[in-house]
């Protein structure tokens, strides 16, 4: 690769400059800030692109306020292009092939490619080359020389090894072999280790467990021992109860037996039947008997249908009562025509007769009232002329006298118009028959009262005497009378008629009783027989034997009966056992001792069944306390942490390894074929002094020309700077095989005196003939077949 | 079907009971925390119900019955339980252990049920003729010691001839006679004659033979990270022509998964790919591969694990983030030492030895896990961040 052109459009102090580097080895030569740097900086940008303000680098801001950046002319080996860089904060980059003129598409990835396999930091730590790196030489401890020089083969060296270094710190901080060390991980180590340790103790556990399971085998095999045993108290117990029982059952039977006796005779049921359907037969005959012997008592009855005596006395009577009453009846008949003859004198009506005071008043006689009244005129007349106070008298006296007058001819008026009008002395002439009528009415009134009471009287009598209620007689007139006499006669009569007809009845039935009274006798007779037999067979003297007889024999039945019921249920073989033993109190002793045995055995059983329970409760303590599962996941994650942790350390330690061994290995791939430009610039350099050198794994030896071998830490400063530099050259040249970048060199060998400067220059100008060589500087004495751009 | 008209078992090998779980966080809530200490529990009394259900003949677990030789009475007491169950059932079970609970039976355990046979250290042949009145050969044999170098397979009868089938039990690997776990090569089982070869030790569900069946039925719930989807047991019994036939039956507890991005640019990217994975009645324990990483931003967050935090909060709580793993691509590409830098890494991981650089106080389990291969490239991986970052300072 060569550049020819660069056009700095802004970069730095620079602007709007065009620098043209035609040759292959092309010196800038300029005093100290004159730019040169600049320019250097300006090349390696166009081609790997504008540096970053990270880490507070230079970023070459134009000065005069040109825009940044600019383009660079690169012959690559396949083509000519014109790499054009702008912007620094948003840069873009175009590239134009020259020969066709075209633009390449994606201009990044393409120039990626052309320089390909390195990056900026490669390229500065294989092509850059400045006095600062030669510096540091000399300011190096022997070891750290010995391992730069040896990785100068290998590439970014330098970075590696402060990598390896920063991890070496590092780890050392996190762990180290060493036993109780405070470091993080060995402090978890420890605490692993614990956490282990407790977790394995926690097994005991399976042991208590397995204890427990036995001893809960123990007290179960015992339960069933003396659950065993007391099944069979159990059963003896069930024993004894059946016997007491059995036992009672025997008392009860021998009582009973002691009630049969031999001497109750056993009355079967038949006759007991048939002698007691006997006696009821009997029975009814005698009642039939006595009926029929009462009907044969009834004589011939003086039964009527009425009372014909108090009939026949009460006809008597009334026949009487009608008599009287027919004379009572013919008197009030004439009274009413005499009455009837007064009422006939008048009109209308018979008229009141006259009081006494009437009476006279009729016969007074009134002259001297009518002298009087004569007189006192004539007083008053005379009186009016002789005496005048006379005038008063006579009109008292005359006054008195016309109101006498007066009132008593109204008086006479009055009985005269009640009279119709009739004289007076007709009226004094009627007036004893007047007085006569009421005495008449009075004298019907009595007699009609007579009658009626009597006709009353009658038929309350009557009716009290014979009257029913379906016969009752209604008795209000005299004819009523007649006709209940009538009446009364003729029921007399057919009563009689009755009563005869009766007695002839009773005649024949009293036959037909004696009839049957014979029939019955018979029967009565047979029914005594029957139960004579019976009583005879059972050598009883009457029904009350006979019944009690019948009774016991009952009794007796039952009582066996009762016997062999009771007797059954007893087993047989038990039987006789039974009947040896004294009293029942001597099973029931042993009942209860039975039972006390129970049940110590029950509680002895309850209790073994706590302690299992117990067990159980503690084994399953035992398994809920279990934490083993879960405590081994806890220390599974704590593994997994620290796992993690030494992953972490484990990587750093390995890195180093990988870093030294990555370095040597490069280094020691290209140091044969370094070697031969190694050795070929280190001999130029030191004028043919050194002759060879040796590569080993951990060390470099160089050779004199006397064959001497040193050491590198026995080689003086100058020497190493010198090696150093061989090496570097070399370096470059092997990787140019690979990719041929130009070599930048900046301001070197200031202290190289002027006879090696010299012989540098030369060996550049070989270098040049294979890559471009950039040379900065403040001065250059040769400069023959070397472009220079003085600045 | 009905018992006795065909015969039907389970071969249930790496139980893994009470197994830890590895590379879990701290930060795990307490239920999940309890749900995967008792997922291998759960897993196993999902499978004893099953078997019950299904009225099998038999059971048998080929080694690593237990996660480990040592266990609590909470997880024994289950155990019998269990079995006692199979036993009321007339389930009957073959035990022989494995490098991970060999010796079981030599240490304190609660009395197993009678229906439990246990195989010796020494290859043994046990029959059991069942209701239908065929009669079956189970050989197998126990670990006494974490390792088995012995070809034990050679210790192994050809098939008996008086029985219907014959049935091999054996935990192990394939491999060459001297490897640690009972190597074996499938010529060896092939010559034996069995009818079904139940195998145990690796924890993927695999098949090396079809007839006669060899093969793993893989753990019943998956272990770690790596032990990716459904696991379970297989249900066998003979088909058509007589030939042992295994299905496969689920007793996962916890899914565990893994989520690949190939290129993240955004932590959304993550949460909108996790809400698209349906819940299916269990918790997923899920490790998201990231291939490349762009934002460098977001690269850190990772690294620090923000990101983790961030993705825990916001994901739906039947699942748990396990882990976000970056692979890094090597970081030296296209450097002109690449090769070197390359050949130094094998270099120094070849010679890696773990005692050179901790001490025995450091747990073995620890010690080992970075002799292992995966805690190997755990190594390498961060190795490779520590360049990288240095690269970018």
């Amino acid at each position: 690769m060569k550049i020819k052109q660069i056009y700095i459009n802004g970069f730095g102090k620079w602007a709007h400059q065009e620098f043209d580097f035609s040759t292959n080895f092309q010196a800038i030569i300029g005093q100290n800030e004159s730019g040169k740097t600049t320019i250097r900086e300006f090349i390696v940008s166009m081609l790997f692109g504008f540096p970053t303000k990270k880490g507070q680098a230079n970023v070459y801001d134009p000065k005069n306020g040109s825009k940044y950046g600019g383009s660079i002319i690169v012959d690559f080996p396949e083509s000519q292009v014109k790499i054009t860089r702008t912007g620094r904060v948003q840069s873009s980059l175009n590239i134009i092939d020259i020969l066709t003129g075209e633009e390449i598409s994606s201009p990044e990835e393409w120039l990626n490619k052309q320089l390909e396999p390195l990056n900026r930091e490669m390229f500065d730590a294989i092509f850059n080359f400045s006095q600062m790196d030669l510096s540091k030489i000399s300011k190096l401890k022997v070891n750290d020389l010995k391992r730069i020089i040896l990785s100068i083969g290998a590439i970014n060296s330098q970075q590696w090894l402060k990598l390896s270094e920063i991890l070496e710190k590092e780890s050392a901080n996190q762990y180290t072999q060493r036993k109780n060390s405070q470091r993080v991980l060995n402090v978890l180590t420890n605490q692993y280790e614990t956490h282990q340790l407790l977790i394995n103790k926690s097994q005991v556990d399976v042991q208590n467990y397995l204890d427990l399971e036995n001893q809960t085998k123990q007290v179960d095999s015992k339960i069933k021992q003396n659950q065993e045993t007391l099944v069979s108290y159990k059963q003896k117990s069930e024993q004894l109860r059946a016997m007491i029982y059995h036992y009672g059952l025997v008392n009860q039977a021998n009582k009973i037996k002691e009630k049969i006796k031999d001497s109750i005779v056993s009355i079967s049921e038949m006759d007991i039947l048939q002698y007691r359907q006997s006696k009821v037969s009997q029975n009814l005959i005698e009642n039939k008997l006595n009926t029929l012997k009462k009907g044969m008592k009834e004589k011939l009855t003086n039964d009527f249908l009425i009372d014909v005596a108090q009939f026949k006395k009460s006809l008597v009577n009334l026949k009487l009562i009608h008599n009287r009453l027919d004379m009572l009846s013919s008197s009030l008949k004439k009274l009413q025509q005499k009455k009837q003859a007064i009422n006939n004198l008048f009109e209308i009506e018979v008229p009141q007769a006259l009081s006494k005071e009437e009476g006279a008043l009729i016969s007074k006689n009134m002259i001297f009232f009518h002298i009087a009244s004569v007189v006192s005129l004539a007083l008053i007349i005379a009186s009016y002329s002789i005496f005048k106070p006379g005038i008063l008298v006579g009109l008292m006296t005359g006054g008195y006298s016309t109101y006498k007058l007066m009132f008593h001819y109204k008086k006479i008026i009055d009985i005269k118009n009640r009279y119709g009008g009739i004289s007076i002395k007709n009226i004094q002439r009627l007036q004893p028959k007047i007085r006569e009528l009421p005495e008449i009415n009075q004298q019907i009134k009595q007699i009609s009262n007579g009658i009626s009471k009597q006709l009353h009287q009658v038929e309350y009598d009557l009716n009290r005497d014979v009257g029913t209620i379906d016969r009752y007689f209604s008795i209000k007139k005299i004819e009523d009378l007649t006709l209940a006499i009538s009446k009364l006669e003729s029921q007399i009569k057919q009563s009689e008629l009755e009563h005869q007809n009766q007695n002839q009845l009773v005649v024949i039935k009293q036959q037909q009783i004696l009839s049957e009274l014979k029939t019955y006798e018979l029967q009565f007779e047979h029914e005594h027989q029957i139960q004579q037999i019976l009583l005879d067979k059972y050598h009883f003297n009457n029904d009350a034997d006979f019944e009690k007889g019948y009774f016991d024999s009952v009794e007796q039945q039952k009582n066996i009966n009762r016997y062999h019921d009771l007797i059954k249920q007893i087993p047989d073989d038990q039987y006789n056992k039974l009947i040896t033993i004294d009293n029942m109190s001597i099973l029931e002793q042993k009942l209860s001792e039975n039972n006390k045995q129970s049940e110590l055995i029950e509680n002895n059983i309850a209790n073994l069944k706590t302690e299992v329970t117990k067990y159980k409760i503690k084994q399953e303590q035992l398994m809920s306390n279990d934490q083993y599962l879960s405590q081994q996941q806890d220390l599974a994650n704590e593994e997994t942490e620290l796992i993690d942790y030494f992953e972490q350390y484990l990587a750093k330690k390995l890195t180093i390894r990988w870093i030294n061994e990555s370095l040597s290995l490069s280094s020691e791939n290209r140091f044969p074929k370094m070697k031969t430009a190694a050795l070929h610039y280190f001999s130029r350099l030191t004028f043919g002094k050194y002759v060879d050198m040796h590569f080993q794994k951990n060390n470099i030896r160089v050779v004199t020309n006397n064959y001497q071998i040193f050491d590198i830490n026995e080689l003086s400063t100058g020497t190493k700077e010198q090696l150093f530099v061989a090496l570097k050259f070399a370096l470059a040249q092997v990787i140019s095989d690979v990719i041929a970048l130009p070599l930048f060199i900046d301001d070197g060998f200031v202290n190289f005196d002027a006879k090696r400067r010299t012989e540098i220059i030369m060996i550049l100008k070989e270098i040049s003939k294979r890559q471009q060589v950039f040379y900065f500087s403040t001065a250059l004495t040769n400069k023959e077949g070397i472009n220079v751009l003085d600045l | 079907m009905f018992k006795g008209v065909n015969m039907k078992f389970i071969h249930a090998a790496d139980v893994h009971l009470g197994n830890t779980f590895k590379g879990l966080s701290k930060q795990m809530p307490a239920n999940l925390k309890k749900l995967v200490e008792e997922s291998t529990i759960m897993a196993f009394q999902n499978m004893i119900r099953n078997a019950i259900e299904e009225q099998i003949d038999f059971i048998l677990l080929p080694g690593d019955f237990y996660n480990v030789t040592k266990s609590g009475p909470a997880i024994q007491n289950i155990v019998t339980e269990s079995f006692s169950l199979l036993k009321k059932n007339q389930i009957g079970v073959f035990l022989s252990f494995g490098n991970h609970d060999f010796e079981v039976d030599k240490q304190k355990h609660l009395p197993w049920p009678d229906n439990v046979q246990i195989f010796e250290q020494n290859v043994e042949t046990k029959e059991i003729i069942l209701n239908s009145g065929e009669k079956i050969a189970i050989t197998g044999f126990s670990y006494q010691t974490p390792r088995q170098n012995n070809s034990v397979i050679d210790k192994f009868p050809k098939k008996r001839l008086n029985v219907d089938y014959h049935i091999g039990m054996y935990h192990g690997s394939i491999g060459n006679s001297g490897e640690p776990y009972a190597a074996f090569k499938i010529r060896d089982m092939l010559d034996k004659n069995y009818d079904y070869w139940a195998l145990g030790h690796i924890h993927a569900r695999q098949t090396l033979n079809e007839v006669p069946f060899i093969g793993y039925s893989g753990d019943l719930q998956g272990l770690n990270r790596k032990e990716v989807g459904e696991k379970g047991y297989y249900l066998v019994s003979p088909d058509k022509s007589q030939n042992l036939v295994p299905h496969f039956c689920k007793t996962t507890i916890i899914l565990w998964q893994t989520l690949s991005i190939n290129s993240l640019n955004d932590e959304s990217d993550i949460t909108e790919k996790i809400k698209s994975i349906k819940y299916d009645n269990k918790p997923v324990f899920m490790t998201i591969l990231v291939d490349e990483v762009h934002n460098s931003v977001i690269k850190e967050r990772i690294e620090n694990g923000i990101t983790l935090e961030t993705l825990r909060k916001c994901t739906p709580e039947y699942i748990w983030i396990v882990k976000i793993i970056v692979k890094n691509t090597l970081l030296l590409v296209n450097h002109i030492d690449e090769k070197y830098w390359n050949q130094a890494l094998e270099n120094v991981m070849s010679e890696f030895n773990i005692n050179d650089y901790l001490s025995e106080q450091v747990p073995i389990t620890i010690r080992e896990f970075f002799m292992t291969e995966s805690g190997q490239q755990n190594l390498r991986e961060s190795m490779q961040q520590l360049l990288s970052h240095h690269k970018e300072e």
